[in-house]
This record gives C-alpha cells, sequence and structure tokens, in this order.
C-alpha cells in the first residue's frame, strides 16, 4: 500500500535521528510521538539536571549564603547564560517565566505604558490564542484598535493587508513567527523593518519557531520574542521572555512581592534591575535549570541538522497525508512552514481520529489548537483539526506508521 | 469493539430532533472542545417522560446522545434519575466509555441535569 510520494531523508540522517531518540527515556516501546508542538518529550539529560537540583542542592536562589543556595544560584544563572548564548542576546535580556503564554502576557503589560487611545495593536489571524487575547484587551482597556492582518486560503500572511493596516498611530505589532496550525512562517525580517519603519514595538511569538530554527536577536530587530521552555525539551513550567535591555529597564513587573525589589519602605519601593524584577516570588528553580540542560540538548545537536532533516521530514509527512484520499491538509507547502502539519479525514471528527490513532499508539494533537479565528477563517469543518507535530527524534518511519493508522481509521470510520 | 455500533447510532441516530412543547431544554457541552448536545423533555400524562436531542460534534458524543435518550425515552423520571454509566458501558463497553469518557457521558449528565429541573 506504499503510495506514491518521494523521501528525500539520507539514511545517515535516519540513524542520527534514531541515536537522538534513545536520549528519550519516555520512548520505551514502539509509541510514536507526534505531538511536540504542544510539548516536547525529555531527554535524560534534562531529567538528570532537574533530578540533580531536586536531590542534591534543593535550595532557594538568591537568597542565602550557603553552599546549596550558591550551587543553586549558579545553575540557574547559568541557564540564563544558555539561553542567551542560544539566542546571541545579553544575559540580562533573558526573563524566565512559566510558559510562552505568561510571557507574551509579560510583554503586553511592559508595553501597556506606551499605549494610547486612538493607538493601533496589529496581530494576524495566525496567532495562539496567547498572542490574541492580551492584546485584545490591551486595547479594550485603552480605547485602542485591534487590528487583525488575514491570511490567504493557503495560510499565507496576506502582506499587502499588512501594509495597509500598518498606519502611522500602530504603536505594537505582535505576530507569529510560525503558526501552530498550519506551520506558516511568516516574513518576519520583512515585518519587524516594515513595522520598524513606523516606530512601531515588536513582539514575536517564537513559541513554534524557537524549538526548530536558530534565532539571532540581535540582528532580528524585534523588541521581544517569546517562546516555551517546555516546547524546547525542557521541563514543562518553563517559558522565555527575550526583551531589549532598554525596555525592561523601563518596565514594571506583572507581579510583586519577593525577589524583584532593590529596597521597600513602608510608603514605596525601588525595583529589582531586570531580569531579577520581573522573576517575582520563587521561581521554577529545578525547571529553569532543566531549560539550561535542554538548551545545551539542542547545542549538542545543532540547528543545523535540526533545520535540515526536520525540513525534509516535515516535507514527507505533509506528501504523505495528501496522497491519502480524503484527507485534508491545511496551509502552504513544506518549504514555507515548519515542522508540523493540520488536516483532518473528511466524514471522521478529529478528535475521533486522535483517538484511534492513540488506540495504535500514535499521539498527534486534535481540537482547534488555540486558534479557534483561524480555524474559522480557513472554514475548516467543526473547526478543529488534527496537528501531527515533528521533533528531530522522528523519523519517516513514524510517518509511514501514522498513515497506515489513517487508512485503518478511514476503514474503520466507514469513509 | 463496539466501534460498529457507535457508527449506527452517528449515522442513523434516534430521538433526533427538537420537541414541540418540550417542558425542558437544556444545553450541555464540553467547553473547549465543541461537543454540544441539547436535551429537551416532555412529561406525559402517565408519568413517563420523551427526551430527544439534538447536537454536534464527535461521533462518541452525538452517537451517545441517540444511545441515551432511546434508552430514556418512555422511562418514568425516577428511572431516569437513577440512571448511571452502567448501561452506557453495557452499550458502547468500557475501553470507549473509558478512553471517551467526556465525550461518551455528556448527553447522559445533561439528561440528569435537565429532568432534576422538571
Amino acid at each position: 500500500m506504499r503510495r506514491n510520494r518521494s523521501m528525500d531523508v539520507l539514511v545517515e540522517e535516519i540513524a542520527i535521528a534514531n541515536n537522538i531518540r534513545k536520549e528519550f527515556p519516555s520512548l520505551r516501546g514502539d509509541e510514536i510521538y507526534l505531538d511536540s508542538g504542544a510539548t516536547s518529550l525529555k531527554p535524560r539529560k534534562v531529567i538528570e539536571a532537574v533530578r540533580r537540583y531536586e536531590e542534591e542542592f534543593p535550595a532557594n536562589v538568591h537568597r542565602s549564603a550557603y553552599p546549596w543556595a550558591e550551587k543553586a544560584t549558579d545553575e540557574y544563572e547559568n541557564a540564563r547564560k544558555n539561553v542567551a548564548k542560544l539566542l546571541n542576546s545579553k544575559k540580562e535580556e533573558i526573563v524566565f517565566t512559566k510558559n510562552c503564554t505568561e510571557a507574551i502576557n509579560l510583554a503586553a503589560f511592559i508595553l501597556s505604558k506606551y499605549v494610547n487611545r486612538g493607538d493601533r495593536i496589529i496581530v494576524s489571524i495566525l496567532e495562539h490564542h496567547a498572542n490574541f487575547l492580551p492584546w485584545m484587551r490591551l486595547c479594550n482597556r485603552k480605547g485602542a484598535e485591534f487590528t487583525v492582518v488575514d491570511v490567504d486560503e493557503e495560510g499565507f500572511l496576506d502582506m499587502d493587508d499588512f501594509q495597509r493596516k500598518l498606519t502611522k498611530n500602530t504603536k505594537i505589532v505582535a505576530i507569529t513567527m510560525a503558526s501552530n496550525v498550519v506551520g506558516t512562517v511568516p516574513p518576519i525580517k520583512d515585518i519587524v523593518k516594515l513595522a520598524k519603519d513606523k516606530g512601531a514595538f515588536v513582539v514575536l511569538d517564537g513559541a513554534q519557531y524557537v524549538p526548530h530554527h536558530r534565532v539571532n536577536v540581535g540582528s532580528l530587530g524585534a523588541d521581544f520574542i517569546a517562546f516555551s521552555g517546555h516546547k524546547l525539551f525542557g521541563p514543562s513550567g518553563t517559558g522565555v521572555l527575550w526583551g531589549r535591555k532598554d525596555i525592561l529597564d523601563e518596565g514594571e513587573p506583572l507581579l510583586l512581592g519577593g525577589s524583584m525589589i532593590k529596597e521597600v519602605y513602608i510608603d514605596g519601593f525601588e525595583m529589582a534591575d531586570p531580569p531579577t524584577r520581573y522573576e517575582t516570588g520563587t521561581p521554577n528553580i529545578g525547571g529553569i535549570i532543566g531549560l539550561g540542560a535542554a538548551v545545551e540538548f539542542v547545542e549538542s545537536i545543532g540547528y543545523d541538522f535540526i533545520e535540515r532533516y526536520e525540513k525534509k521530514l516535515v516535507r514527507y509527512l505533509y506528501d504523505s497525508l495528501k496522497s491519502v484520499e480524503g484527507v485534508e491538509v491545511y496551509g502552504p507547502p513544506p518549504e514555507h512552514r515548519t515542522s508540523l502539519v493540520a488536516f483532518n479525514i473528511r466524514g471522521v471528527h478529529p478528535h475521533d481520529v486522535a483517538w484511534y490513532l492513540g488506540l495504535e499508539g500514535i499521539m498527534v494533537r486534535s481540537g482547534g489548537h488555540c486558534a479557534h479565528p483561524l480555524h474559522r477563517r480557513l472554514s475548516i469543518p467543526f473547526n478543529q483539526s488534527v496537528r501531527a507535530s515533528l521533533s528531530v527524534f522522528n523519523t519517516p518511519e513514524d510517518i509511514d506508521r501514522l498513515i497506515d493508522a489513517l487508512y485503518k481509521v478511514k476503514r474503520s470510520f466507514k469513509v | 469493539m463496539f466501534l460498529d455500533y457507535i457508527l449506527d447510532h452517528y449515522h442513523n441516530p434516534r430521538r433526533r430532533g427538537k420537541l414541540e412543547d418540550a417542558d425542558v431544554v437544556l444545553k450541555g457541552g464540553n467547553p473547549g472542545c465543541g461537543d454540544v448536545v441539547i436535551i429537551y423533555i416532555r412529561k406525559g400524562e402517565d408519568g413517563r417522560v420523551e427526551v430527544s436531542f439534538e447536537g454536534e460534534g464527535c461521533t462518541v458524543s452525538q452517537a451517545c446522545a441517540s444511545i441515551t435518550c432511546d434508552f430514556a425515552n418512555g422511562k418514568t423520571v425516577e428511572e431516569i434519575k437513577n440512571l448511571d454509566y452502567k448501561f452506557l458501558e453495557e452499550h458502547i463497553g468500557d475501553e470507549i466509555l473509558k478512553t471517551r469518557f467526556k465525550c461518551a457521558t455528556l448527553a447522559l449528565d445533561t439528561l440528569k441535569s435537565a429532568i432534576s429541573g422538571l
């Protein structure tokens, strides 16, 4: 039943992927994980880093002078150095959060003081709700104009529409670097340049981009980039906000309390310098130390390999899904997308597909993927879809098994 | 697998449609997943009730709405109040019930909330 689809993944590359796969203790048997877009699996190195913290030096950070506390603080700050190096940024520009959503909300809070009545904030219809709702609320509160850039039927961002909407009164442009549903990678450099020419702040949602592609914040020219640590092989409960230093220096934290202060008086307080200012209270210490190890894991594989290999893999996934009669694939061709594909089997509800695949040992996500406006815009049945998202440990064989299982779904559901 | 039975109820739903002059109409849904079931109940003079549903969503939620309404139709209020997940398990098997609990029980939970408003 092999379908007509070409595969240009090299045998050596598959061997490397299979070796990487061995680093993930959760992949014990022949289960197939195609949900790295929701959260990535954790390699042994990350689990070990968290275990070491919890077992060997489980003290709070930035507080005490005894050896455990010093070790915990060193490791926590080392994670910040690792993330800074990954993005080619200063370490003072790296703020740890619990997830990408919190990071974007923090960016919106920091920028809120620059937004006035009559201003405009631009997002796109591609956005995850996390890069949609914080801006909608900010606009509602300030009497600013919430403006949504459209896509075409293939899921490409409509750059003409963007340029039309990018008016002089645009204060913030908040755009995804890669759609979590249709995978579209918009022309970010062009978007940043156009927005900057109009004097707008630029906030980028890198949740689906940073795990798969190298980002150099220096050359990108944006003001904020948010992403999830837990989608980058880090532990759950970890996220990152990179912010331009001069903006962070002028901003206020979401939360007040411990850590974020220099001094407190009965009639006021002085804030600590960034990034500590934005990490109020005891952070997810073990998680962040694990994230530091996750960044080392990514660097040890190298973005060159990740990008090259996943590009071929997502093409194979896309072509394979397209080859199945009755399968609708959403979004642009593989050369314009990151490592995921959303689809539906005509006549079967996406929950039923994902559930059946789960019984077959294949893990994919179904639902609205926190992108309801996009599903409606593209007239996707039930406003929901099935999404297979890839990581560097997946292989063409995983995709073959997905396709075989989809044929079983079709037979079982009689479509 | 009980899938064929589920598919039969999905493609040929029993008790699907609005009940005119219903005594209770209650909408139930699983937030975030889009499954919706509206339960209609009309009480007859003999103390038995007529039950029907409308809705949209996944195969399991809609099939189980059909199974539930078909099973409950013609029963007394007390009988419906005493229904539990057991009859669903007998109809669809424990694997589907366990792995799709929220989908499978949406109609039954909505029906039981509706009947308490009678």
